[in-house]
């Protein structure tokens, strides 16, 4: 996929040809495969480019290869195969010190016997520069994080999300040309979470430089991304913009993955350019607007439904296409209540529905209707026997 | 606890109980009693005793600490001492600390291993140890041939054995075990996301050792220094041995006037002074320690 996106131009020298040297994207991997034995494959055979002033995110579960991809590209780890270009330069043999990249550690890594103003001089100083210049650069990056009148305090005198900015100043005080960031915010409460998606955000927009960012929580990822790719056992499952990826999901592993969704099983009975019409294995016919590749008649494929785009009805929805379904459980979420309801066939829904549109208490008496538009369902093509459908469908 | 104590005074499980804590905090304290201040105690009782060839010849007041700190070779030996255990000392780090360094961060497969073959390199019987290196060192010992073989040298290089060089190199290779470890418990306290962020922003190996790693773990450093440093200045065995006359440490006067001249109160006298400086110098050390890390804390941004 690298391959026809950017030309690779590993070891040549690129000074003598300044155009080349302006395309080329910030990271380039070609390829990429990392064993740390012969059974453990933490990699497996990845590609893709990083465009310059990109916010790209690698989304996955731990486990997926994410963080080694992170740390490939930082220098702690080297690739098994393949190549990895980092600003048009080959990185594969370079060490970590002499890389145009610096990381944003999960837990900051300050060092606690320095202060802010030295733990962030501290890049600077290694480059050498003339001391008033470290000083610009530390008091510039510091008053993008609003941390100028902290330099003097040391790490410990500063709270989580200030050690957090911290560790992202010191990070772009070498102005790096691709800036890495391992779950910088997994530490930090949810709204401070929040806070800092925005001024991550903000502060790349400012320093246009890439930002690769590693993360497990899909929600960040949607936020602040321009293209998200999702990971699974070491491979590339789905690269692409966050609205792709979360309303259009080439494999069934990210549409479970990302955000909330019912993924219900059924045969594809029709195929028209208005859509597909699936039958569900309770019998039930749902029609959706968009699929995946390799969507057939006759053919398995997996409905994928967010839990918001589901409409609970209290009667039979005339001819409309719907669901029967019991309900299961209730869970009043504030604006939102959430609902686990269970389909003839055992299969487990989620949805979501308005507060003042909650039905009453009876409905749990009986059996209810479950209906969505086909605008909102979206199949994919679903081989016989996979078990992961049933262990990506939302648990209560 | 005495609240409880105090209020059910009569309940036989509780008094049981008081008795097993007084036994618990007082047994400690009659084995430092018995084993460690009575002979100490014998030994600051004989240093105000003269001791003449007739025997024993009562109270003399600080006369034999006067004696000592009057004696010009008492203090020439003290000066020898002390640059023989600082030299050792310097050598011994600059193999401890890569040492350690290796240990904690290098060899990940056989860690534990080669620190326990480190612990039991310890444990030779260190008579035995002296003796080798009398081998290894000597006018026609391991390493002269060899140098001579290879064409190095063209004489027996003399002042190998016999000498304050012969002491300083057993020495140092002697506590080399025992400063290690605490030195590689420190390194491996420190948090190795620190060394990866300082190489992620430009810092090489030597960097990382001055700037971050050594600071954090100056506190595991000094404990090292400081129990290597006393045992090393009270050395007496090492320069007996391979010292000669010009490797002659504190001990060695000591246990002459003890043994061979067999004046116990001088002697004894000498010891206390010894014990003296070794408490002074444990306090320098941990006052350098304190202001060492203060200073990285405030000045490595230069």
């Amino acid at each position: 996929m690298s391959t026809e996106e950017a030309p690779v131009r590993v070891g040549e020298t690129q000074d003598s040809d300044p155009i080349v040297r302006d395309d080329t994207p910030a990271i380039v991997l070609d390829r990429v495969t990392k064993r740390f034995s012969a059974e453990t494959v933490a990699v497996n055979d990845i590609s893709f480019t990083v465009g310059k002033s990109e916010f790209f995110s690698l989304l996955g579960p731990s486990g997926c290869g994410k963080t080694t991809t992170l740390r490939m590209l930082a220098g702690f780890e080297t690739p098994t195969s393949g190549r990895i270009a980092i600003d048009g330069q080959d990185a594969v043999t370079l060490p970590v010190h002499k890389r145009n990249t610096n990381l944003v550690f999960q837990n900051y890594a300050l060092f606690p016997h320095m202060t802010i103003q030295q733990n962030v001089a501290f890049g600077p100083e290694r480059k050498r520069l003339p001391r008033k210049e470290v000083q610009e650069r530390v008091a510039e990056v510091l008053e993008a994080v609003h941390l100028r009148d902290y330099a003097a305090r040391y790490p410990r005198e500063l709270s989580g999300g200030q050690q957090q900015r911290v560790a992202l100043a010191r990070a772009l005080a070498n102005r790096p040309a691709v800036l890495l960031l391992d779950e910088p915010l997994g530490a930090l409460d949810l709204k401070l979470r929040e806070n800092m998606q925005f001024e991550l955000k903000r502060i790349q927009r400012e320093v246009g430089i890439s930002f690769v960012y590693v993360t497990h929580d899909q929600g960040e990822a949607l936020t602040m991304s321009d293209r998200i790719a999702v990971m699974n056992l070491g491979k590339v499952e789905h690269l692409g913009a966050p609205e792709e990826v979360y309303l259009r999901p080439k494999s069934l592993f990210t549409a479970g993955f990302i955000g909330q969704a019912n993924l219900l099983p059924g045969t594809i009975e029709s195929q028209e350019a208005s859509g597909l019409g699936v039958r569900l294995t309770d019998g039930s016919l749902l029609r959706a607007e968009t699929s995946a590749d390799g969507c057939t008649v006759g053919g398995k494929a997996m409905l994928m439904i967010r839990p918001e785009h589901l409409r609970l009805e209290s009667d039979r929805p005339g001819d409309d296409p719907s669901i029967p379904v019991r309900l299961k459980d209730e869970t009043f979420q504030g604006s939102w209540a959430r609902y686990a309801a269970e389909t003839r066939d055992g299969d487990r829904i989620v949805l979501l529905v308005p507060s003042d549109a909650r039905p009453e208490a009876g409905a749990f008496e009986r059996e209810v209707w479950v209906s969505c538009t086909a605008e909102h369902a979206y199949a994919l093509p679903h081989d016989d026997d996979d078990a992961t459908a049933a262990e990506l469908s939302p648990s209560a | 606890m005495h609240e409880v104590l105090d209020r059910e005074p009569a309940v036989g499980k509780r008094s049981h109980q008081r008795g097993r804590i007084i036994a618990y905090v007082t047994s400690p304290v009659v084995v430092l009693l018995v084993f460690f201040v009575g002979p100490m105690a014998v030994l600051g009782y004989m240093s105000f005793l003269k001791f003449g060839i007739a025997g024993v010849g009562g109270y003399t007041g600080f006369d034999n600490y006067h004696e000592v700190v009057t004696d010009s070779t008492f203090w020439e030996v003290l000066w020898t001492t002390f640059t023989i255990a600082t030299v050792a000392m310097i050598v011994m780090l600059a193999f401890a600390l890569p040492l350690a360094s290796v240990l904690a961060f290098k060899v990940k497969r056989y860690e534990l291993q080669l620190l326990l073959l480190l612990v039991l390199a310890d444990q030779l019987n260190p008579l035995i140890r002296v003796y080798a290196w009398r081998i290894l060192l000597g006018k026609n010992g391991i390493i002269n041939t060899t140098l001579e073989f290879l064409g190095l040298i063209n004489q027996p290089i003399a002042s190998l054995l016999f000498s304050k060089t012969a002491v300083v190199i057993v020495t140092s290779a002697e506590y080399l075990a025992i400063a290690t470890i605490p030195i590689y418990a420190a390194l491996k306290a420190v948090d190795p996301s620190m060394l990866e962020a300082a190489n992620d922003l430009g810092a090489g190996t030597f960097t990382r050792y001055r700037k971050i790693l050594i600071p954090l773990a100056a506190p595991g450093i000094f404990v090292a220094l400081i129990l290597v440093y006393i045992p090393l200045f009270t050395e007496f065995l090492t320069p007996a041995l391979v010292g000669g006359t010009s490797g002659f440490m504190i001990g060695n006067y000591i246990e002459q006037q003890i043994l061979k001249t067999g004046n116990w109160g001088v002697g004894s006298a000498m010891s206390f002074l010894l014990l003296i400086f070794s408490v002074v110098f444990v306090g320098i050390m941990y006052r350098l320690g304190r202001i060492g890390r203060l200073q990285t804390a405030t000045t490595s941004n230069q």
